[in-house]
């Protein structure tokens, strides 16, 4: 007589689900989803609250009116913009994406993908009470995520006014608002500082390489543009005219390089090592080796997390950074 | 022979019309007065910058790319009696491309000599897997092409997969996969020439014997041909130069295709005649091919292989037909 | 000159393709190599030519074992037709029969001769192919092909000249001729090795006749009364 103590064999089990032995892999299958529908239960970030919580209305940098609950408990941010404005306005996040590493107590948050790539599902899964994403580049995330019922406010940082108006939306949404408002005073005052000690007359140029040996240069509309902008030197590309792969940039062709004027040349690599960075490479691509700058070796690699991909209340940084370079050379 | 001079001497002179279009037209247009002043004096800084260190090594490396392509197609169609022979088509770049895709990600920080040399060396690898196929008693020439095409696809499948495990993106089809002579500059040209000059004069060892290879191994190897020593050198010779070629301008494809069939439209069936014209020949298809790539859509730019490939597909289509 | 074997066998893995073969191909002469499928007649013209490597026993050229000449020399001596020759891609007849000119040395630079020329033109005109000069082999029959091919061998000029089954695609008549055509080279001095399954036309021209069964020699000898004894047209 069989224990009722024994567990039953595999065999058994399929006796019982009424498979034949071939079968033997898809109980296995249906025990394993199981296990992992359990766990992914016990592992939500946030429990769901019973009660209504109340909620307030505001306006986005989409210009959209979002409806927001008046004390977020559960904010999932899904670009660096958005994790950087929400921690400076004194708000603190449950989940985010994997580009976001600052500051640096968000490295243990749990993920929900990279910027370009969120999971909706994963998102869903911590159970947010609202999502922040990124104006520009996040537009397709909002539906899918309003559909589920998460309400969602967009930031944005292609321009001063952006962040501070970011900044100060948080900040309320956070019930945070003097600390919001100290982040933009601060902001303000070490640019206007930048901006005094900047020197006359630099010309710059902000370049970016593709793999191809392609050279753009950032445009006004850019952040690198836009923080040079801030300590009033000049890009000699402002106004350039021509395709690329990343907004705001455009095609700097190999035969202007020689005749050039800029006197510094930043340059930004977005690939990580061990790729060659575009600043050593510069000097080998034919025409640009003849830039002026470039002979001069006045060529300077800019960190691109917070030149091209953490745009946002680390300008300061950035500005006081590029101010730094060009006082040193 | 008058006809192959003819023909070379008309070739030559297309040839040097190119060059001079790929010397003077670009996005900064030069006239003829200062196009050989910037040539001959540096006076005009800028000019003399753009002729020589822009524009003449990128017409030098078509130049050179192109003779490599059309010899080495023209090795591989006569010694393996296939009429798809294509140093791309057979697998013989994708090695080079591979390494090509290791040094732009970073992985291997070797000179130019020294990525010249392992790309030489990885094509002739693929090129040693075409000789063990072809050598084989009665393969047929679509099988001996699936082959090739298919391990020209893993090459390239694997390039763009280091490429984007080094997260190395380009929002465009990557110019090395299609192909392309832009910004090239002398280093880039110059370790080529020797392993041109080896490639070709392997050619040449054996080119006497390409012609009776046609008639089938048996009675080749009777008439004194060495059909199998042939074989392996004009493999190996197709090898180097197509690994050459890749580690110069990337998969430059069809002109190996292409270039024979034209050469022998334009001098007959000796494959001594065919090979000597498919070295001005191809030079000139590829330099033409990258003076479209380049002005069609200015400043923006198309890769040259892509211009190659709009005319050598439907040529291809059409020998496969008739043919297999 | 003659081309002989001693004592000659071959096996291919485990199957005696040919044993114990002792035999003389003479020049001045045409010899035919008759026998039923699967007798060997292949695999003895490929040992005869170098191709193939004997298990056992001595194939010669003159006095020279064949194994040690080097294929130049053989090359030089001998010119053989397989069977199921391919015809080659592109070439005009008259293209292909200029390719029996071959020679190793110098083979990048050389060009015509006068002497080629005079070889090639009366090979064409001897197998009756100066109507076809100008077409693409592989655009003609399957007997004028063969005929082709016979211009090639012819046009090369080497003492011996061996021909497998080259003959056999041919209608009566042309067979007929070509068979003449051979003799008349033979009696000019060359060796020809022909195999055949036409008995009528060995009988009526061949100088020797080599008869292969199931790879042993049960005959050889001129084509008398002794050869018909020995074969019966069905068994081949």
């Amino acid at each position: 007589m069989r224990s009722i103590l024994s567990l039953p064999t595999v065999r058994q089990m399929n006796r019982l689900l009424g498979k034949g032995s071939s079968a033997r892999p898809a109980s296995i299958v249906s025990l394993l989803l199981l296990v992992v529908l359990a766990a992914s239960l016990t592992l939500t970030a946030c429990s769901s609250s019973t009660s209504e919580p109340d909620t307030f209305t505001v306006i986005d940098l989409l210009g959209r009116s979002v409806q927001v609950p008046s004390q977020p408990t559960c904010i999932v941010t899904t670009h660096p913009t958005a994790t950087e404005t929400l921690y400076r306005a004194g708000g603190v996040a449950a989940g985010r994406d994997t580009a976001s590493k600052y500051p640096t107590e968000v490295q243990d948050l749990p993920t929900v993908g990279g910027s370009y790539s969120i999971s909706t599902e994963a998102v869903a899964a911590l159970n947010p009470d609202l999502v922040l994403v990124e104006a520009l580049t996040q537009v397709s995330l909002i539906s899918p995520l309003e559909e589920l019922g998460i309400p969602v406010v967009a930031v944005r940082a292609a321009s001063l006014e952006d962040i501070v108006q970011s900044l100060t939306l948080v900040g309320e949404i956070v019930d945070n608002d003097e600390t919001a408002a100290q982040a933009v005073t601060d902001i303000q005052n070490r640019i206007d500082a930048a901006e005094d000690n900047a020197p006359e007359g630099k010309s710059i140029l902000v370049f970016i390489g593709d793999a191809d040996r392609k050279i753009y240069a950032a445009k006004a509309q850019s952040y690198p543009g836009l923080v040079a902008a801030l300590i009033g030197l000049k890009n000699l590309a402002a106004d350039l005219q021509g395709p690329a792969p990343y907004p705001g940039f455009a095609l700097f062709s190999a035969e202007q390089a020689p005749s050039s004027e800029a006197d510094v040349v930043f340059t930004i690599t977005p690939y990580p090592a061990p790729a060659p960075r575009l600043s050593a490479v510069l000097s080998q691509i034919p025409g640009f080796k003849e830039m002026p700058a470039v002979k001069a070796g006045h060529v300077v690699e800019l960190d691109p997390v917070l030149f091209l991909q953490a745009q946002g209340p680390r300008i300061a940084d950035a500005v006081e950074a590029m101010l730094n370079i060009v006082n040193t050379l | 022979m008058r006809r192959v001079s003819l023909v070379m001497g008309a070739l030559a002179l297309i040839t040097a019309l190119g060059v001079l279009m790929g010397l003077a037209m670009g996005p900064v247009k030069l006239d003829v007065h200062q196009l050989v002043s910037a040539i001959l004096s540096s006076d005009d800084h800028v000019a003399h910058v753009l002729v020589w260190d822009l524009r003449l090594p990128r017409v030098a490396a078509a130049l050179l790319v192109g003779a490599c392509l059309g010899v080495a197609g023209c090795l591989l169609q006569s010694s393996t009696r296939n009429p798809l022979g294509d140093p791309q088509l057979f697998g013989l770049g994708g090695g080079a491309a591979v390494v090509q895709a290791l040094a732009m990600a970073g992985v291997i920080g070797i000179g130019a000599w020294g990525l010249f040399s392992l790309s030489v060396v990885a094509s002739l690898i693929g090129a040693g897997i075409v000789l063990l196929f072809a050598s084989r008693q009665g393969i047929s020439p679509a099988r001996l092409a699936l082959i090739g095409v298919s391990l020209s696809a893993l090459a390239a499948a694997t390039a763009t997969g280091i490429l984007a495990e080094a997260r190395i993106f380009s929002a465009q089809p990557l110019n090395f996969i299609g192909g392309s002579f832009a910004n090239l500059g002398w280093q880039d040209v110059l370790p080529a020439l020797p392993f041109l000059a080896v490639g070709l004069a392997l050619a040449a060892t054996v080119m006497g014997n390409l012609n009776a290879l046609s008639l089938g191994d048996r009675v080749a190897a009777n008439l004194g041909a060495e059909p199998g020593r042939t074989r392996a050198a004009s493999i190996a010779a197709a090898g180097i130069l197509g690994g050459v070629a890749v580690a110069v301008a990337g998969l430059v494809g069809f002109v190996g295709l292409l270039v024979p069939h034209l050469a022998r439209l334009l001098v007959g069936h000796d494959f001594r005649k065919v090979l000597i014209v498919s070295i001005p020949l191809g030079a000139a298809v590829a330099l033409y091919a990258d003076q479209a790539a380049r002005l069609l859509f200015m400043p923006s730019e198309v890769p040259a292989g892509l211009v190659t490939a709009l005319l050598g597909a439907p040529l291809m289509i059409y020998v496969a037909r008739r043919v297999l | 000159m003659i081309l002989s074997l001693e004592a000659l066998s071959f096996v291919n893995r485990g199957a005696v393709i040919l044993s114990g073969v002792t035999t003389v191909i003479p020049d001045h002469s045409l010899t035919c190599l008759v026998g039923p499928n699967g007798a060997g007649k292949t695999t003895l013209l490929r040992i005869l030519s170098g191709e193939l490597k004997a298990t056992s026993g001595r194939p010669l050229v003159g006095d020279a074992d064949t194994p040690l000449l080097p294929r130049r020399d053989m090359a030089h001596q001998l010119s053989i037709i397989p069977q199921d020759v391919q015809p080659p891609p592109y070439l005009t007849v008259s293209e292909l029969v200029q390719l029996g000119r071959f020679r190793p040395y110098g083979a990048v630079w050389r060009r015509l001769s006068q002497q080629d020329r005079v070889a090639v033109s009366t090979s064409l005109a001897r197998c009756q192919l100066q109507a076809l000069s100008e077409r693409r082999v592989d655009e003609l029959s399957g007997g004028e092909q063969q005929r082709a091919w016979l211009a090639f061998g012819l046009a090369q000029e080497k003492r011996f000249l061996l021909l497998d089954e080259t003959l056999d695609g041919l209608d009566t008549l042309v067979k007929k001729s070509s068979f003449e055509l051979l003799k008349e080279v033979a009696a000019e001095g060359k060796g020809i090795v022909l195999t055949t399954h036409d008995l009528d036309l060995v009988t009526q021209f061949a100088d020797k006749v080599i008869v292969l069964t199931s790879g042993k020699v049960v005959y050889e000898g001129p084509p008398n009364a002794d050869l018909i004894r020995h074969v019966s047209p069905a068994s081949l």
